[in-house]
């Protein structure tokens, strides 16, 4: 079955929707530039607290580049240090900050508004565009798509539209809509570059990952190092590095 | 393609000795997923022109990409794509295949619907 199509359709749905999301787009990218916070630095003991765990992670996973008694003698001062405790930012206090207490911190309190910012960035106007599709072009088929589709899909691709015996290929301006919410994200690249916060269906998710941790007890996190820290044995490169050298060049 | 991870010298395989630069595999990365994205858009635009329907459309993205893929690995990473990633085939012929596939599904859909009338 073949129908006709009036081509003011593509004119005046077709390529509204797609302007439209594409500007809904740049504009969340530059609404997300601007709401974005500026980094918040800790106080310097919580600050002292994460350079002193980072120290002995990159001694453990760059140690091959010290000579092994170098490498000894720093590994049983870390893990000393770790075991002690020293540099924890609030040794009396560590890990008494569970999810209720939370919201009372204000730097907490400020994380977890971000996120929901963020999220709100994302979600509000997939919405509202979802509404004004839904609204103003129901009830009528917009296109022909070029690849076929099973039945499954003829509730949600012809909704608004009548006829039982339609081919599923012939879609409303709803579907029109969700193929560009997915398909945007290479325009957005090319209009914005590769870093851009236009967002699309695989940055929606993305925003709720690190919004709420519970408390961490340093304490142990230090435990923990200060025992991987003790287990590392790295052979150093300095070892048999003439014989390489000369056979390099030789 | 940015500089080389790996120092020029690949006979030891020992990863302590030539280490691999972080800044710079995730920054070849990034320009492959850029190439891809633009590049998945490019293949959605000739598909509909061509005016290819059902199971042609996508044979041709997979022999596009395909092609992309070459390209990228012959002429981009002059033929030697180890000195630029760590795992070369997987990245350059396997990744982000799917990631353009939503791109080119609308970019032919557009112009299948503007060449159709």
């Amino acid at each position: 079955m073949d129908l006709t199509i009036d081509p003011s359709l593509r004119v005046w749905v077709l390529f509204p929707i797609f302007f439209v999301m594409i500007l809904v787009g740049v504009l969340r990218h530059y609404a997300t530039i601007l709401l974005n916070p500026t980094p918040k630095n800790g106080d310097a003991m919580t600050i002292r607290q994460q350079q002193f765990l980072m120290y002995g992670s990159n001694l453990r996973l760059n140690g091959v580049n010290l000579s092994h008694t170098a490498f000894q003698k720093r590994q049983s001062y870390f893990v000393e240090q770790f075991k002690a405790g020293k540099y924890l930012a609030d040794p009396e206090n560590d890990g008494n900050n569970n999810p209720s207490q939370m919201l009372n911190d204000p730097g907490q309190f400020e994380k977890v508004m971000d996120s929901m910012k963020g999220q709100a960035m994302m979600v509000i106007p997939q919405t509202l565009m979802m509404g004004w599709v839904n609204s103003f072009f129901a009830g009528f088929i917009l296109m022909k798509l070029p690849f076929p589709l099973t039945i499954r899909f003829k509730a949600m691709l012809q909704s608004g539209v009548n006829t039982q015996d339609l081919d599923v290929r012939w879609v409303s301006s709803l579907s029109w809509y969700f193929l560009n919410l997915m398909g945007l994200n290479s325009i957005y690249a090319l209009i914005l570059g590769g870093q851009n916060q236009a967002g699309g269906v695989q940055a929606m998710g993305a925003g709720q990952a690190g919004a709420m941790q519970p408390g961490i007890v340093y304490a142990n996190v230090y435990k923990g190092e200060a025992e991987n820290l003790a287990l590392a044995n790295p052979k150093s490169i300095l070892v048999g590095v003439e014989d390489r050298v000369i056979k390099q060049f030789s | 393609m940015n500089a080389p991870p790996q120092q020029a010298d690949t006979s030891t395989d020992d990863w302590a000795a030539n280490p691999l630069a972080g800044q710079s595999i995730a920054e070849n990365t990034k320009s492959i997923q850029y190439v891809r994205s633009v590049s998945s858009l490019a293949i959605g635009v000739g598909a509909g022109i061509l005016h290819l329907e059902s199971y042609y459309g996508f044979l041709f993205y997979a022999i596009a990409s395909t092609i992309v893929s070459i390209l990228l690995y012959t002429v981009s990473s002059t033929g030697n794509p180890g000195r630029y990633f760590v795992y070369p085939v997987k990245q350059l012929f396997v990744d982000d295949i799917f990631a353009g596939l939503s791109s080119f599904l609308l970019m032919w859909t557009l112009f299948y619907e503007l060449v159709d009338a």
